[in-house]
């Protein structure tokens, strides 16, 4: 149950942390996505259990103060952590060079589902029309995936560090 | 048998089950339980979200007051030698008058604010508290709800500083967004750049004032917005384009006031088959210079909310 309560707190503060700090530290474009470098490393570390829930409420978090589009990081961030969730113990994620990687991989997926979710509800996503897509992926899918894979080592060794006791719950 | 199928399965069961609230919660887009989710996320945020902003605001305030010490220093300075130079020859005391009272206004915009909101449409200010949490949808929380008196579809307006090449910077009122969602204590505005935030507009200049067009935000991201039903029998004076004309709300079939500022005209995406003119517009707000906006208590008639609401 701690480990629950650990994630909830963890995740309400990045997400607070994403829609009022980074934004006038980053303002534009160009912000980390923390809930989802904590839906891998708690998917990676916990399992398909808690990988998919860490994902499912983070993405609810994230979609609570948006409109229409609710629902859509519920969606993905779920999907994500069920993945990642899936490659718990099969993989070792204690060097920088793995968390990166994995990570880059992690954000790049997420930036697909998205292009794909553009693609087949243009009215839910909204992200951009025809001549939008360089801008995207240069804007967002190159900046965020670059940014997130540099930011989740550091993130990944200090939830280390702080030890949640996630093993002794699952 | 039950539990130990159950057990086997677990994460495959939770997964579908996880799975469907997400396909639903896409799906069923005016759900209650949403907004009942988003009233108790607020209430719960807000707190925090107020505290947060209101500790980078003084700090980033005290960096710029501490920037601007210096800078206002320095033009005091300039100012001085300026005047000296003037009284001494006494000629355009007048100009420089208007030079000292133009940095007066940029130095103390914020209490110019509440003077230049329409005398005629009362106004509620308000501080963004939260924004967006990703990349993707631009979405802005301010501080003040249905306790404050706002209201559903109410327009939102800001003052900003516009900083056009081969204009002087001047203090305009620009067009936001809409409220898109109220819970007691918040409201969430929804932005020009959304294509479901339609407003009719009108081309400023003298000259082609009664063109009037429909501005549509081109998606989340693209940032730009585009001015469409615009009468294709335009009369362009000489070798005139639309390039770079300003737009502002007409004030017709819209609930804002007529004459706030929208952006300018980019680029012309007209289509020689299409019997409309469209264009590529730049709005003037720019959301991340965002901090305090004004909430016009304006709305659109009863009966046809509900005839929005059942549209929906």
């Amino acid at each position: 149950m701690r480990g629950y309560i650990f994630r909830f707190l963890i995740l309400f503060v990045s997400v607070l942390l994403q829609s009022v700090l980074l934004d006038k530290l980053l303002p534009g474009w160009g912000k980390p996505d923390i809930v989802l470098i904590l839906t891998l490393y708690f998917g990676f570390k916990g399992g398909v259990m808690t990988g998919q829930t860490t994902g499912f409420l983070g993405g609810l978090l994230e979609d609570l103060p948006s409109g229409k589009q609710f629902g859509v990081n519920i969606l993905i961030k779920t999907l994500i952590g069920f993945g990642a969730g899936n490659l718990h113990k099969k993989i070792f994620t204690e060097n920088f060079s793995t968390i990166f990687s994995l990570v880059f991989i992690g954000t790049l997926v997420k930036e697909a589902m998205y292009l794909i979710g553009n693609q087949i509800l243009p009215d839910t996503f909204t992200l951009y029309k025809k001549s939008g897509l360089l801008d995207f992926l240069l804007d967002i899918v190159l900046v965020e995936t670059l940014v997130n894979a540099f930011l989740a080592p550091f993130i990944f060794k200090l939830l280390n560090k702080l030890n949640l006791s996630l093993e002794k719950e699952i | 048998m039950f539990n130990l199928f159950f057990y086997k399965n677990k994460n495959i069961i939770v997964f579908f089950i996880l799975m469907t609230l997400s396909i639903a919660s896409i799906a069923f887009r005016s759900m209650r339980a949403k907004d009942l989710l988003s009233e108790v996320y607020n209430f719960v945020t807000l707190p925090f979200a107020e505290l947060l902003t209101g500790t980078t605001n003084t700090i980033s305030s005290l960096w710029n007051n501490l920037l601007y010490y210096n800078e206002r220093l320095e033009k005091m300075k300039l100012l001085e030698k300026e005047l000296e130079k003037k009284q001494a020859s006494f000629e355009n005391v007048e100009l420089l008058q208007q030079e000292i009272n133009r940095l007066k206004k940029m130095i103390d915009y914020k209490a110019v604010i509440p003077k230049l909101v329409p005398s005629s449409v009362e106004s509620i200010a308000a501080d963004i508290v939260m924004r967006s949490p990703n990349n993707y949808f631009p979405t802005f929380i301010i501080n003040k709800g249905r306790h404050h008196g706002i209201k559903k579809s109410m327009p939102v307006i800001a003052f900003q500083l516009l900083r056009r090449e081969g204009h002087p910077e001047t203090l305009e009122q620009v067009v936001v967004g809409k409220i898109d969602q109220v819970t007691e204590l918040a409201a969430r505005i929804l932005p020009i750049t959304d294509p479901d935030c339609i407003i009719h507009v009108k081309l400023k200049s003298p000259l082609y004032s009664e063109y009037t067009g429909f501005i549509k935000g081109f998606g989340s991201y693209s940032q730009g917005l585009s001015l469409t039903n615009v009468d294709k029998s335009i009369d362009l004076v000489g070798e005139e384009t639309l390039i770079n004309e300003e737009l502002v709300t007409s004030g017709e079939q819209s609930i804002f006031p007529r004459g706030i500022k929208v952006g300018f005209i980019k680029e012309d995406l007209s289509d020689e088959s299409s019997n409309e003119k469209r264009f590529r517009v730049t709005p003037h707000v720019e959301y991340s210079r965002l901090s305090s906006v004004f909430v016009l208590k304006k709305e659109l008639p009863k009966q046809l909310m509900k005839l929005i609401e059942s549209m929906r």
